[in-house]
């Protein structure tokens, strides 16, 4: 018998109210917020009190597991593990994150048009993009995906 | 007596129709893709900028090979061509996001990082025409890599005589 993966085992230690739509968009709004804002503040301190918002680096960790966790994997599950309809659903995911992800590089593309001389470096640049691209699936998919049908 | 209907979906061009033809097109506008990609990184726009050009003309042949099912909506679709649709967005979105990871691995390991910035302050001087050829050649590969794999998938079409269907 084949082992269970262990992004699938993530759902069974996602807390029950992570799987409601909203929850779902709630954790995504929140993966980007918390750093932003937690970056942002530390920046204007600019000393060693900065340090102190550290912590908050564990906050995108853990909506992304709770994310994978209500998705129940699916953005990034292969066919064998999916019915019929959860490959529609997942190859529809696809479709969507990659027109979000062509808009994000033509948007970034667009702000180093006009605004030049931003000091972002390179690897900055790649470092964002790239684990973004492997993100983006379970994101569209958290925030897509339906209310589970409650039980009778 | 029963009457043939017409195939509704008739190929715009009947040469490519055939998954053979439509395979050498693909080829062909990946490789000019490469050569421009190439040329751009030594400095030679005019030659670069024709190589995208020929590759963005192949993109559209392949287009109207494959009735635009990359970019088509859902209400005109068929649940056979939305799922291929989606498929290759798939496989598509993989490939992007292999092409972003290989960048960053370049730049993060094999480039010292102030190289890396000299990269990014060239990528930044949009009025070279080297850079634009670069730009033009990912915003091809942007529209036509699932236009691409479409083309390379989908299988020869059924022979006339296959598709006549029949009034019972």
């Amino acid at each position: 018998m084949p082992q269970e993966p262990l992004n699938f085992k993530l759902a069974r230690v996602t807390p029950k109210w992570a799987f409601k739509q909203s929850a779902r968009r709630f954790l995504v709004i929140t993966f980007f917020l918390v750093p932003f804002v937690a970056g942002t503040a530390a920046g204007y301190i600019n000393s060693l009190w900065s340090l102190l918002f550290a912590p908050f680096a564990i906050v995108p960790i853990v909506c992304f597991l709770w994310l994978v966790g209500a998705t129940g994997a699916r953005a990034d599950s292969p066919d064998e593990y999916l019915d019929e309809r959860e490959i529609a659903v997942r190859n529809e995911v696809y479709l969507n994150a990659f027109r979000i992800l062509g808009a994000v590089i033509a948007f970034g593309f667009a702000v180093f048009t006009f605004f030049p001389d931003l000091p972002v470096g390179a690897n900055n640049v790649f470092a964002t993009l790239f684990p973004l691209a492997i993100l983006l699936p379970t994101f569209t998919l958290a925030w897509t995906q339906p209310d589970p049908l409650e039980e009778a | 007596m029963t009457q043939p209907i017409k195939n509704p979906f008739p190929t715009p061009i009947r040469l490519l129709g055939s998954q053979k033809n439509r395979r050498i097109i693909t080829v062909l506008s990946m490789v000019f893709l490469l050569i421009a990609i190439v040329l751009a990184g030594s400095s030679q726009g005019t030659w670069a900028l024709a190589a995208v050009i020929i590759s963005m003309v192949l993109g559209i042949v392949l287009h109207f090979a494959t009735r635009n099912i990359a970019n088509a909506m859902n209400i005109i679709t068929d649940e056979r061509e939305r799922s291929l649709r989606d498929h290759a967005h798939r496989i598509a979105y993989w490939v992007l996001s292999g092409i972003l990871g290989g960048i960053f691995g370049l730049v993060a390991g094999f480039i010292s990082t102030r190289e890396a910035e000299k990269v990014l302050v060239l990528v930044k001087d949009l009025h070279r025409l080297e850079i634009q050829v670069l730009l033009l050649s990912f915003t091809a590969v942007f529209l036509g890599l699932p236009t691409a794999i479409i083309a390379w998938l989908e299988p020869d079409p059924l022979k006339d005589e296959e598709t006549q269907f029949t009034r019972g």
